[in-house]
């Protein structure tokens, strides 16, 4: 398989691929989703946003890389962000510089753009989603 | 871009002639092309936002507006409470991402136009010394 034409999803699978296998992250949470967590997912969890995804040309047709962002926050059930502080920090230390491959596809660049923290409150309960705006350059 | 609330607002100046020591016209082509630029940079925003939005009943796409807030100073918002919600989705609901795109979009170009501006400038009958 190859990601060519479909480099937003090698973003989604490379990241959701290198947070799993980093073992900061595993002491924490395995459960890593994309674009959305089912409702049975248990807090704290994971979830990976496309943001952007633009092509930078050669000359001519020549694709050369997609720069794409992505938002990969970690939520969970709380009235601070403190209790995710570990796994935001967990998620930087393994995406944040890192470079990468997978089978039909490469990484060449990984680097956190902004800090991200959102909130959301239902029923009266609290909802803390703590990470990052990551830059990632993809070939497919 | 603000957080703070629901609304998604983005805000832009073009230009800052307190760090350049040229004369007075040259300031003043300065600043009207630098608003020239910043209207064009919100008026693409808005329109490349709302090309993105996601429609159901049409309310949100309605409330991405640009205000004029001063000498080449604009600011573009979402006025619809969720309008976060769908920029970047909740826990259980992935987001439709219009706003970033849209502004980095209208950014790019913007970029673009002030660098034109700059080049081209000196040369549209616009003295150094008067």
């Amino acid at each position: 398989m190859t990601y060519v034409g479909a480099e937003v999803v090698l973003g989604y699978d490379w990241l959701q691929a290198t947070l799993l296998a980093d073992s900061g992250v595993n002491a924490i949470t395995t459960d890593i989703f994309q674009d959305r967590a089912p409702s049975t997912a248990a807090y704290p969890f994971i979830v990976i946003q496309n943001q952007l995804a633009t092509d930078v040309m050669g000359v001519g047709t020549a694709r050369i890389i997609t720069d794409t962002s992505f938002i990969v926050k970690s939520i969970a059930q709380s009235e601070t962000y403190t209790s995710l502080i570990p796994l935001s920090e967990a998620i930087d230390l393994a995406l944040h510089g890192t470079t990468g491959s997978l089978s039909g596809g490469s990484v060449f660049a990984c680097v956190r753009e902004e800090s991200f923290r959102f909130s959301e409150t239902e029923d009266g309960d609290h909802f803390k989603h703590l990470g990052g705006v990551y830059k990632l350059q993809l070939q497919g | 871009m603000s957080l703070a609330t629901g609304n998604l607002t983005w805000e832009r100046r073009a230009g800052n002639r307190g760090h350049l020591g040229f004369g007075p016209p040259l300031v003043r082509h300065i600043d009207t092309q630098a608003n020239a630029v910043a209207k064009q940079w919100a008026y693409d925003g808005v329109y490349s936002s709302k090309a993105l939005a996601h429609v159901i009943t049409g309310k949100m796409k309605a409330s991405i507006r640009q205000k004029r807030l001063g000498p080449a100073k604009y600011k573009t918002t979402a006025g619809a409470f969720y309008s976060i919600y769908e920029e970047f989705g909740t826990r259980y609901r992935e987001g439709h991402p219009f706003f970033t795109p849209g502004h980095k979009k209208a950014t790019k170009a913007a970029v673009g136009r002030w660098r034109k501006m700059l080049k081209t400038g000196p040369v549209q009958g616009v003295k150094f010394n008067p």
